[in-house]
């Protein structure tokens, strides 16, 4: 019986301040983004942040659980503010609740609530809404430097009236690079796709300024402890090595190692996603094979599968995987001798 | 349809599965003479879940008659000193329903005591003992062995002049254990009391 | 030589600064002392002494009941006015006189008479286990043991009594690493020791030249690091070598022993004192006088804390032990017992009540520092699940209760709490299941022996009736296939003998591996097996009467 506690006493953080933190590290992103997005990716995550407190009340008072602490351990908002940044811009109000829905309710609480969903939430609202209404999760207007017009566009108010922007619906339906990149067809070199400026200016080097804005964020999370350096590593070294064997093997199809890591959600799913620690494995040999696999999977799927991005699909799979890794995993405990040790267990416990 | 249609195909495809149940009614026939075993198992695995009072009170004489007769089909909840705990033990064993305990509870764990001044040595109660813990001789006063005792209270009714109490057992204060809320079913059931250290 | 690395581990707030700067004192007699019978590990004394005895500091009060068990002695001179089946009650009659055994050298007389010394002063571990040091000084009987560890790390935060002993008295704390030393044939004495404590290391310095017969003393500076002084820990740390799970640490050749100890046997040796008194750390914000005292067994907390000025109205708790693995008190009338190393009395702002327990999040934290490299998470949801089995798997016996697990754990879960709780539902669950195998053996034996006594009757009776029919010619034959019978009748005979066989076989094998064990359920079994052997010669000799009586009519 401890009577001394690590955060009690300044040496670490407790639940509902690593939930802050992480929260405070989306800023740079979510900042990023509006920066070449517009006002309509904060209003995303007010949205969703709001929409997630709401549903896990909600939720619940249907339980019969106590509320506040639930809702005072900001893990609901850490969800929506997730959910909410990996939304195209101003997305309809009601595609936000849907997904914050399938998220808190479904993914979250019908698990049996905080620490007992084997899937991360966040990306169980996400890929949801990607299979379900793929027309509006591939609205990503062309990113524009900063400026007023930019800031408050009309968008803004279709999320409100929930319908599609009457106008501009062309310039809304600017593809990101990954998706451009999928659908540059079989025959076209990737030399020549690029040479061809298949995506209006500024595009490339917004997405990569958003996902180094995500990557400082990350930064902070793993210098200040609150997440362990293993997932995002082993994801991100995965991804390299597997681009790279690609790159290596087809440079004129497939797309470099550097392109994969400063495109789509990948920055942002290392740091954000993967290392949720209550859908991914726990032990560091776990946690490494775990971010392995994610890294796989998703070059796997964006390379050879039908959608442009995977980092969704790659985590809930990774997920499944988890109650196998964790057992596997078992650390030989001290004094027990390191051959043929009958003790340890073998298989499912 | 009917081009497809032949007997061929009919008389193949029943042949095949004829084949089949032929050839595995073998192995399995063949494995059940060979894998026999020697006896029920079943039986064992059920008589070490019973708590071994032997005290008759489900009808039959001991704990392995009662397993015998579980195995059989009978219900599981006749054994009170057992409780509630045995009764989850066997249902969970035999993948049954657990019902609750047919009879009074046993309210805690007991020990005979056979007040020595009243006793005339009639031996009966040792006739009854089913663990062999009184000793004693004719016309000799008689004495519960405590250790052994199981408290099945056996031996109270036969005493013809009633002078064998039950009496709780003391445990040993290293067998202290806290009191703790009722089981919960998923570990987010656990109210949220806080800790419960004792305040000055 | 080099520091070798035990697993996981924290770095809490020392706070030793509260108890380590004043010196060594003696706290005032209390007025009263009540000395519970069970101070150490194993069974409880049994009192020797009757109310309105008087007795003296050091008179043998209560004896020790077994092997396992220790003698208990008068803490103050007085007049026993209360003996319950927990505690003896003692009132000071005030002139604090004693009553110490003949004093003894420990380079010269005999180990039999040091052991004996050892048992008669009342010795158990001071560290915190308590385990009677005469039982353990003969370990080398069954293990040899080539290293003494002398466990002066002194974790826990807040704690400062190994400390204070180390720089008081340097050479009585070597003498007695030698005294027990010289009992267990150790050849080498290492000293493990925090680098936090430099007063206690140069003390030890100076001291180590002059004490190096008979066995060489090494002194070794560890890291600061929660829980080195855990008896595992330190080995590992010391020695580098692993106590296998479930065993002891003479299972490799090491022993430990806590400087107090060490103390004590010495004063128990050369000054014949038995243990009446230890140090014990009194610290925490709400007390004026920090710091470490002299302080009588038996003596209650409050009436202690009270002399070394305790704030009362600040007082939030009052923890036995230290803040990682001691516990709180319920009531201040508590007695400072032979393991009582540290009071803390602590403000509510110093140790503050844990908030509300939150769900796991799997975050791992528990996992990095544990320093027996388990599961505390997984533990956590099998122990609250109540899946003993799992729990076995999962080496629940191999946690050391450190508390790291629950120090770190950011959703404040009280970690330690369920494991205490899964381990002894566990062992009372192992004890039931003992009891009632042993009851079914017992039940067996009687079924074998009315069955061998029905038989045996049934065969007089037939052998009776045999001798009677035989002049008179012509059976009833109700027997309608003997031959069938017998042959059935001597096939249950010899499996009975091979039954008999087998039991003598196990019991025989089991004595053989511990033959200072009882095996009641084994010697049940074998009498079982005997009478069934006998039932079936009575069955075989019935039959045999009367086929004979058929055959000859």
């Amino acid at each position: 019986m401890s009577m001394m506690h690590a955060s009690q006493v300044g040496a670490a953080p407790s639940t509902a301040h690593l939930m802050r933190w992480v929260i405070a590290a989306t800023l740079p992103g979510i900042g990023a983004m509006t920066f070449y997005f517009g006002l309509g990716v904060v209003s995303n995550v007010l949205l969703a942040g709001l929409f997630a407190l709401v549903a896990e009340a909600l939720i619940l008072i249907l339980r019969q659980r106590p509320v506040r602490p639930a809702l005072g351990d900001s893990s609901a908002l850490l969800t929506g503010v997730l959910l909410g940044a990996c939304l195209p811009p101003a997305s309809p109000w009601w595609l936000i609740a849907v997904g914050v829905f399938a998220a808190i309710v479904v993914a979250k609480q019908l698990y049996g609530g905080l620490g007992h969903n084997p899937f991360n939430p966040a990306m169980v609202g996400y890929a949801l809404l990607l299979v379900s209404f793929p027309t509006y999760m591939t609205l990503w207007s062309p990113p524009q430097s900063f400026s007023a017009e930019t800031l408050f566009n009309e968008t803004l108010w279709a999320q409100v009236i929930g319908t599609l922007p009457p106008t501009k619906l062309d310039a809304l339906s600017g593809a990101t690079p990954l998706d451009a990149f999928k659908h540059k067809g079989q025959a076209v070199l990737a030399s020549e796709f690029w040479a061809s400026q298949p995506l209006p200016e500024g595009t490339l080097s917004a997405w990569r300024n958003v996902a180094l804005a995500w990557l400082a964020g990350g930064l902070v999370l793993i210098i200040k402890r609150i997440i362990s350096w293993h997932i995002p590593v082993a994801m991100l070294g995965s991804m390299t090595l597997i681009a790279a064997l690609f790159y290596a093997g087809d440079p004129s199809h497939f797309a470099s190692p550097l392109f994969h890591l400063l495109t789509g959600a990948t920055l942002f799913g290392a740091f954000f996603i993967a290392t949720d620690p209550v859908s991914a494995a726990t032990s560091k040999r776990a946690k490494l094979i775990y971010g392995a696999g994610i890294g796989t999977l998703v070059i796997i799927i964006r390379t050879l599968g039908g959608y442009p991005d995977a980092v969704a699909f790659a985590v809930l799979l990774m997920n499944l995987c988890v109650p196998l890794l964790d057992i596997y995993t078992v650390p030989r405990p001290n004094g027990h001798s390191k051959t043929a040790d009958k003790s340890m267990p073998e298989g499912p416990l | 349809m009917g081009e497809t249609f032949s007997w061929w195909g009919i008389l193949s495809a029943v042949g095949v599965l004829t084949g089949l149940g032929v050839v595995f009614g073998a192995l399995l026939g063949m494995a059940s003479e060979r894998f026999k075993s020697q006896e029920n198992p079943l039986v064992e695995q059920i008589n070490a879940l019973l708590p071994q009072t032997q005290c008759g009170q489900c009808g039959y004489p001991g704990c392995r008659p009662y397993a015998e007769a579980i195995n059989q089909g009978d219900a599981l909840n006749k054994c009170p000193p057992g409780g509630d705990a045995t009764i989850h033990a066997l249902a969970d064993l035999l993948g049954q329903e657990a019902a609750p305990l047919d009879g009074e509870a046993a309210t805690e764990d007991s020990v005979a005591f056979i007040r020595e001044a009243e006793c005339i040595g009639c031996t009966k109660c040792i006739q009854a003992c089913p663990v062999d813990a009184i000793i004693g001789a004719a016309k000799q006063m008689h004495t519960v062995i405590e250790d052994e005792c199981t408290g099945c209270d056996l031996c109270v009714a036969p005493c013809p002049v009633d002078c064998i109490d039950m009496l709780p057992r003391s445990k040993p204060l290293t067998q202290w254990q806290p009191l703790v809320s009722a089981t919960m079913i998923i570990a987010s059931d656990r109210s949220y009391t806080g800790s419960e250290h004792a305040r000055l | 030589m080099p520091a070798y690395e035990f697993p996981g581990g924290i770095y809490p707030p020392e706070r030793k600064t509260h108890s380590n700067q004043a010196p060594l004192q003696a706290a005032p007699l209390p007025a009263l002392v009540t000395l519970p019978l069970k101070q150490h590990a194993g069974n409880a004394a049994t009192p020797c002494v009757a109310v309105g005895d008087d007795v003296k500091v050091g008179s043998l009060i209560a004896q020790r009941n077994g092997m396992i068990s220790a003698h208990l002695h008068a803490s103050i001179s007085g007049t026993i006015t209360h003996i319950s089946n927990q505690a003896i009650t003692i009132e000071a009659d005030g002139h604090d006189s004693w009553q110490t055994l003949p004093p003894l050298d420990w380079r010269t007389d005999s180990p039999e008479k040091l052991l004996e010394r050892l048992d008669s002063g009342g010795l158990a571990g001071l560290g915190g286990a308590g385990f009677p040091t005469y039982i353990k000084a003969q370990v080398a009987e069954h293990h040899p043991i080539d290293t003494l560890v002398v466990n002066a790390a002194e974790c826990e935060p807040y704690i400062t009594a190994d400390d204070l002993i180390l720089r008081s008295y340097p050479n009585d704390v070597l003498e007695g690493a030698q005294l027990i030393a010289r009992l267990c044939g150790a050849q080498r004495i290492i000293i493990g020791i925090e680098d936090n404590k430099p007063e206690a290391i140069s003390a030890l310095k100076q001291a180590l030249p002059q004490i190096q017969h008979p066995a060489t003393i090494v002194l070794k500076v560890i890291e600061t690091r929660y829980p080195s002084g855990g008896e595992r820990q330190l080995i590992k740390k010391v020695l580098d070598r692993d106590v296998p799970s479930g065993g002891l640490p003479a299972d490799i050749g090491a022993l430990c022993h806590n400087p107090g100890t060490l103390l004590a046997a010495l004063h128990a040796v050369r000054d014949g004192k038995p243990l009446v008194e230890r140090i014990v750390t009194l610290t925490g914000e709400t007390i004026s006088a920090p710091g470490n005292y002299w302080v009588r067994l038996g003596t209650p907390v409050g009436t202690l804390l009270n002399s070394v000025g305790l704030m009362p109205d600040r007082l939030h708790q009052v923890i036995v032990g230290g803040p990682m693995m001691g516990t709180p008190l319920t009531t201040l009338n508590s007695p400072v017992t032979k393991t009582t190393n540290c009071l803390i009395a602590a403000s509510v702002t110093e140790l503050p009540p844990a908030p509300m327990e939150s769900p796991c999040i799997r975050c791992g934290a528990c996992e990095h520092v544990c320093p027996a490299q388990l599961l505390p998470q997984q533990l956590h949801w099998y122990a609250r699940a109540e899946s003993d089995s799992t729990l076995a798997k999962l080496n629940l016996f191999d946690c050391i209760e450190c508390g790291a697990c629950s120090y770190v754990c950011p959703s404040f879960i009280p970690l330690v709490e369920d494991y205490r709780l899964a381990k002894q539902r566990i062992r009372l669950k192992q004890i039931e299941t003992a009891k009632s195998e042993h009851a079914k053996h017992r039940f067996e034996f009687r079924q074998a022996r009315l069955a061998r006594e029905e038989a045996e009757k049934q065969a007089r009776r037939q052998a009776r009736l045999a001798q009677h029919q035989k002049p008179a010619g012509g059976s009833t034959g109700n027997h309608a296939t003997p031959e069938v019978d017998l042959r059935s009748l001597r096939i249950a005979q010899a499996a009975a003998k091979a039954a008999v066989k087998k039991a003598e076989k196990v019991l025989a094998r089991a004595a053989e591996q511990d033959p200072k064990q009882r095996f009641d359920d084994l010697e049940t079994q074998l009498a079982t097996a005997q009478e069934n052997l006998k039932a079936a010669d009575a069955r075989l000799a019935k039959a045999r009467a009367s086929t004979t009586q058929k055959e000859t009519p």
